[in-house]
Order: C-alpha cells, then sequence, then structure tokens
C-alpha cells in the first residue's frame, strides 16, 4: 500500500494545496480502481474519485494522523461509491469504454494478450456487478488491496463477524456466476486450476 | 445431504489442516454439486488474483485541481447565500417580534392618533423647510451663484483632466496587467 509522508498530510492540513495535489497524485490509482470496480464505468469512476478527493480535502481536518492516509481516503471513496449504488441501477461495463478511457497499471505485451486480458477483466468486473454494494466492498478491498478483515470491518464501518459473512457470501454468488456462464468448461478448468483448499 | 460445512471448507481463504482436507475429499467424491463450486471458485479466485490495478486516464490531477477551484467557488456561493440567508431571517424575526411587540405595547386607539400625529409633523416639517430654504436663498449674498458655478466648473475640469490621463494611460501602456 502507498505510504504518505506525515509531513505532507500535516502541510495539506495547514492549507496547502501544494501537499494535497502531491496526495492526489499518489492515490489517484488506488482510489479511482477502488471507484471502477465498484460502479463499472469509467467515466462514473473518475467524477467519484475526484469527488472522493475533494471531500477528503475538505475534510482533512477531521484526519486522525495515527490512522494510514490510505485507508481513511479509500474509507471515503467506499463510501460515496456504495451511496452511488443505492442512489441508482448501474450499468454494466462498457468495455470500449473501458478500453478508451483508462489506462493499464502495467505494460500490455501485445494485443492479443490485452484482448484476452480485457475479456477476463469485463467478465470479472460483470460477476463483480451482480453483488450487494457492501460484499463487493469487502471483496475488492480483500483481493486488489489485501486487507485483512479487520481492516475491512474498520473501512467500511461494519464488524468483523460482517464482514467474514461478507466475504463468504460474496464468494459463494461468485463461483455461482461464473458456474452459470461457463457451464461447458468446468471440468477443463478444473483440470487447470485446481483449489487452493485442497 | 447438508453443504454448508463443505462450502465453507471450499471458499475459506484460509489453509486447511490434513483432517479437514481429507473430509472434504470424501465429500466431493460423491458430491457433483460441491464439485462445481470448486472448479468455479478456483477459476474466481485466480481472476482475482491476476486482476490489475486500473489507473484513471492521464491528467487526473490536472482534471482534480480544475474540479477543486469548481467546487471551491460553489462552495462559496453556497455559503454566501446561506449567510444572506440567516441575516434576512433574523431582520424578519426582528421586524416581526418589533410588530408584536408594538402591537402588545398600544391599542389601535393609540396607533390611529400617532400615525396621524407622525405623518402630518412630517408634511409641516418639509414645508418649513421648503420656505427655510427660500429664505436663505434671498438674504445670501449676489456672490454666491458666481462662486457656485465656479466650484462646478473646477469640478469638472479634474474630472476631465483624470479622464484623460487614464485614456493616455491606456493607450501607451495597454492592459499589461489583465495580459500578464
Amino acid at each position: 500500500m502507498i505510504v504518505v509522508a506525515p509531513d505532507i498530510v500535516e502541510r495539506a492540513q495547514k492549507g496547502d494545496e501544494h501537499a494535497y495535489t502531491q496526495i492526489v497524485e499518489s492515490f489517484q490509482t488506488p482510489v479511482f480502481n477502488l471507484c471502477f470496480r465498484m460502479l463499472s464505468d469509467a467515466k462514473e469512476a473518475e467524477d467519484a474519485a475526484q469527488e472522493t478527493f475533494w471531500r477528503g480535502y475538505q475534510g482533512l481536518n477531521r484526519y486522525d494522523n495515527s490512522r494510514p492516509f490510505g485507508t481513511w481516503i479509500l474509507s471515503i471513496a467506499a463510501h460515496h461509491c456504495i451511496d452511488l449504488q443505492r442512489k441508482r441501477k448501474l450499468p454494466l461495463a462498457d468495455i470500449d469504454a473501458y478500453m478508451e478511457e483508462t489506462e493499464p497499471d502495467r505494460n500490455i505485451p501485445n494485443p492479443e494478450t490485452a484482448l484476452l486480458e480485457s475479456e477476463s477483466q469485463l467478465q470479472l468486473q460483470q460477476m463483480l456487478s451482480t453483488l450487494p454494494e457492501l460484499d463487493r466492498a469487502a471483496l475488492i478491498f480483500r483481493y486488489w488491496y489485501e486487507y485483512s478483515e479487520e481492516e475491512i470491518s474498520q473501512t467500511l464501518d461494519i464488524s468483523v463477524s460482517a464482514v467474514k459473512s461478507r466475504l463468504h457470501r460474496a464468494r459463494r454468488k461468485m463461483a455461482n456466476v461464473y458456474l452459470a456462464q461457463n457451464p461447458g468448461g468446468q471440468k477443463a478448468e478444473r483440470m487447470r486450476n485446481e483449489s487452493p483448499a485442497l | 445431504m447438508n453443504h454448508q460445512p463443505y462450502e465453507e471448507l471450499i471458499l475459506t481463504a484460509l489453509q486447511l489442516n490434513k483432517a479437514e482436507k481429507q473430509q472434504l475429499s470424501a465429500h466431493l467424491a460423491s458430491c457433483k454439486r460441491c464439485q462445481h463450486l470448486v472448479t468455479s471458485w478456483s477459476a474466481v479466485e485466480s481472476a482475482l488474483h491476476s486482476a490489475k490495478s486500473v489507473a484513471p486516464a492521464t491528467g487526473f490531477v490536472s482534471r482534480f485541481q480544475i474540479y477543486q477551484q469548481t467546487q471551491t467557488a460553489i462552495a462559496h456561493r453556497k455559503q454566501s447565500i446561506q449567510s444572506l440567508i440567516y441575516i434576512g431571517i433574523a431582520m424578519i424575526a426582528v421586524f416581526v417580534a418589533s410588530i408584536i411587540w408594538f402591537f402588545l405595547s398600544y391599542s389601535p386607539g393609540e396607533i390611529i392618533v400617532s400615525t396621524i400625529t407622525f405623518f402630518s409633523g412630517l408634511m409641516r416639517s418639509f414645508t418649513d423647510f421648503g420656505a427655510d430654504a427660500l429664505m436663505l436663498f434671498n438674504s445670501a449674498s449676489p456672490s454666491v451663484p458666481f462662486l457656485l458655478v465656479i466650484n462646478i466648473i473646477g469640478w469638472a475640469a479634474i474630472i476631465f483632466i483624470l479622464w484623460t490621463l487614464t485614456i493616455w494611460r491606456f493607450a501607451h501602456q495597454g492592459v499589461t496587467q489583465n495580459e500578464q
């Protein structure tokens, strides 16, 4: 996880806009990624990420310095995206918009791989969009940000047992959606991907 | 058959111990439903682990700075409107309180008499002021109108010079501050 120097946060809290710009520069990808995974739309994710940083800027005085800044700003982003989702029904991910409006985090070796990757990403995004907002947020924090159950509980303001049950429910739902989307490929998939539980 | 304990073993993020593995293997040998769950969850978990972070389009920070400026302007405007509303409410409250106090303190008869007295006093003051001004003008020295005209011409000349100087400055130096 990205760590921002405490003096930069302190300077930003004192009203230094340049220091806050540095913070935005550091956290733009994690915040945008969370918004994109939550909202499944690049344009809406951009708006949500900007609103997150604006809310962060307004609430800097309420930020507790003992807590990692990343957790705090991602918590704002998650709650904002959950609110947005509750306000309206979301469309499914648009692959063209995804390819045009966003940049992958690292270089893609060739167009064929890029297509396969984007297709699998799209499928993953579609599966994510079937989950309820809080379940999705918990899953995103677990797999993209490698948060522990305690960290997820702090970020989403829910109990650890609620996080556990939401993660379990999300995993089962994702597996069922995958099964419904790929009814023929179960045997082959099983041979390629043995369960980590076994 | 109760699948729940096996589902929990399949979907857990923790490593299973030997006994749990044996228990699950024995169940999977006879349960198609849990076999499918293992297969599909393995594929999904693999996709989740290999998923990359998505970065915003280039220039996000610049776009945020524009957004920040817009939001700051909106916040200031909102604050000004709020302040005006509060001042307005306070003034209305004071006015209403005064009206209530006034009507509670005086009877309707007293209010009518006071109103008539006030307006008639106002009319009398206006008439007296007009008469006083006319008397002052008549008793003034004959040089007063001349001094008045001189005064007006003097101020007009000062304003004309200032205006000419301003035009000259803009014509020769341009609006450099705005260009910067």
